[in-house]
């Protein structure tokens, strides 16, 4: 239904896509990096983590075998591998805000509470195309069609999974800019606007009962190129 | 029959451009496409929702002295209810009323007229044609939209209604007495961000209806194409509200009416308006305003139509819409 989305689309939280994450490569050396440098919305172009954030990543060499890489204890964090398709898990931990300040704390013993939340962010960077199947288990963005042969103003039509299930009413971002929310199938089209890189993120905020915090934020980034 | 022109327009264009309100209310939300004040756009209900609908479309004419008593103005108001019965199929009831008002001396007309029923079926085209699918992004909503329109009159008015004077005046009646049909087609494309055009084409046909005091009235075809410019020029997206202001340009062209058998003189023609208007959006209400003057004209017998379309000072037209 056009109309359930497009008032996600209204209503959808700017904090969601408070900052980006993408890789950069040099050579067969992927560095994360967190900032505003490719965003629509402003803010500093990079934003320094805590390399304790930076998880794990996941790289499919696209024949078939998959590996877990795990990234040095230095800034930024680095993954080493020819991969076809590196997924880099990224969390911050808990977070509580209150009438005063926002920390990066659970919410337990804290007073005056307004929110908490839990944030746990992935990046996905395509470089070579292994077929339209998720690589991990969390929130994922993967592309139905080869997204590395597509030029500018050519549409894109992702597929948001949780645990390789299709997620339906997920806003789905391009730059930052939302440009709609999942149907029940899971997917949702997105036209590829300019040149180089690319990068589609898609977020969702569901309850939490760890006693930590009200919610879990996850949200999943999707990056490839495109020639023209 | 002056007014029987006028009576036609107001229970097909109206009904068949009813869903104009639902581009404000959703479908585009504050970034997504424009919609016409009143030619149709392409927009279809979403599925299960329902949509209300309000119209009212005012024609004050001009006046002549060799035409006295003069139609002073006719006030066509609307009733309407949607429901998206799948992402590419909606269907709409309408329930119309006219006044049809006259110089002293005239004689006035004033009541429900035929219940009216269409279905709209929505495609795109998107590296091929497409039924409208279950969820569009904002960059589906800029691809090539279009709809056909089927639409048909219930003789549910009183055909053989009488004025004060006990005569009955098909164009003043407040039904056709049979079925009338009409077939429409509509595109619409957002040009750019904020751009949005939309065309519409229609044909409406009547049959020949026998009324109470034995004459028999055929009313002419009605063929119509309108182009549409909106322009999103306001939006505020914390109170959810949008405005884009309305130029809309429309042909129509009207048969000659059959009286007993015969080409009726003083009906028929060719007319193009312009509309300048506005549409405002708010959460999930829409509302239209437009002003409407003729700027050509080449009516038949023209200095016997007073009173009918082309032959009008301005045309007044106000909608709202709510989707539910």
């Amino acid at each position: 239904m056009p109309f359930v989305p497009l008032i996600l689309i209204l209503l959808l939280p700017v904090s969601v896509y408070a900052h980006d994450l993408w890789f950069e490569k040099e050579a067969n050396v992927y560095s994360l990096y967190q900032g505003h440098r490719h965003s629509a919305h402003s803010g500093a172009e990079i934003i320094q983590y805590e390399p304790g954030a930076v998880k794990s990543a996941l790289c499919s060499d696209g024949a078939g075998k998959t590996r877990t890489l795990m990234p040095g204890k230095a800034y930024p964090a680095k993954f080493e591998g020819a991969c076809a398709v590196l997924l880099g898990s990224f969390s911050s931990g808990y977070w509580t805000k209150t009438a005063w300040e926002t920390k990066n704390v659970p919410k337990t013993g804290i007073s005056g509470v307004i929110k908490s939340w839990y944030s746990e962010e992935s990046v996905k960077v395509i470089e070579r195309w292994t077929g339209a199947t998720p690589l991990g288990s969390g929130l994922e963005i993967t592309p139905t069609t080869n997204p590395l042969t597509l030029s500018v103003g050519d549409k894109l039509t992702v597929l948001v999974t949780d645990n390789g299930k299709p997620v339906t009413g997920v806003p789905v971002a391009y730059f930052g800019d939302t440009r709609g929310a999942t149907g029940q199938d899971g997917k949702v089209s997105i036209r590829l606007r300019q040149p180089g890189m690319q990068l589609i993120e898609a977020s969702t905020e569901t309850p939490l009962s760890d006693g930590k915090a009200d919610t879990a934020i996850r949200t999943a980034s999707l990056q490839f190129e495109v020639a023209k | 029959m002056r007014f029987a022109s006028a009576f036609a327009l107001f229970l097909f264009s109206a009904p068949a451009l009813a869903h104009h309100g639902v581009a404000g209310v959703g479908a585009a939300g504050l970034n997504g496409p424009g919609a016409p004040v009143e030619s149709g756009a392409s927009t279809v209900l979403p599925e299960g929702k329902m949509l209300a609908y309000f119209k009212v479309d005012h024609a004050q004419f001009k006046t002549y002295d060799w035409a006295a008593p003069n139609a002073k103005y006719a006030r066509f108001t609307m009733l309407g209810l949607g429901y998206g019965v799948n992402s590419w199929f909606s269907a709409y009831a309408f329930v119309p009323h006219h006044a049809k008002i006259e110089e002293a001396g005239g004689l006035d007309s004033r009541g429900v007229a035929d219940v009216s029923v269409m279905g709209q079926i929505g495609f795109k085209y998107d590296r091929g044609f497409h039924l409208v699918p279950q969820n569009e992004s904002l960059d589906d909503l800029e691809d090539w939209h279009f709809s056909l329109l089927l639409g048909s009159t219930l003789p549910t008015g009183n055909a053989d209604f009488r004025l004060a004077d006990g005569s009955i005046d098909p164009g003043k009646s407040h039904g056709f007495g049979k079925p009338a049909y009409t077939l429409g087609l509509t595109a619409t494309k957002p040009l750019t961000d904020k751009l949005t055009v939309s065309f519409d084409s229609s044909m409406l046909r009547f049959q020949q209806y026998t009324y109470a005091d034995g004459q028999q009235m055929r009313f002419g075809a009605e063929n119509r194409f309108n182009t549409a410019f909106s322009y999103r020029a306001f939006t505020d997206a914390e109170a959810m509200f949008r405005f884009d202001p309305v130029v809309e340009l429309q042909y129509l062209n009207l048969g000659r009416d059959t009286e007993n058998g015969v080409g009726a003189t003083g009906t028929g023609g060719s007319v193009i308006y312009t509309l300048l208007g506005g549409r405002a959006y708010w959460r999930s209400m829409s509302f239209a305003l437009g002003y409407k003057v003729p700027v050509w004209t080449k009516l038949n017998e023209a200095d016997q139509q007073q009173g009918a379309e082309g032959k009008e000072k301005y045309r007044l037209i106000f909608s709202a819409s709510q989707l539910f």
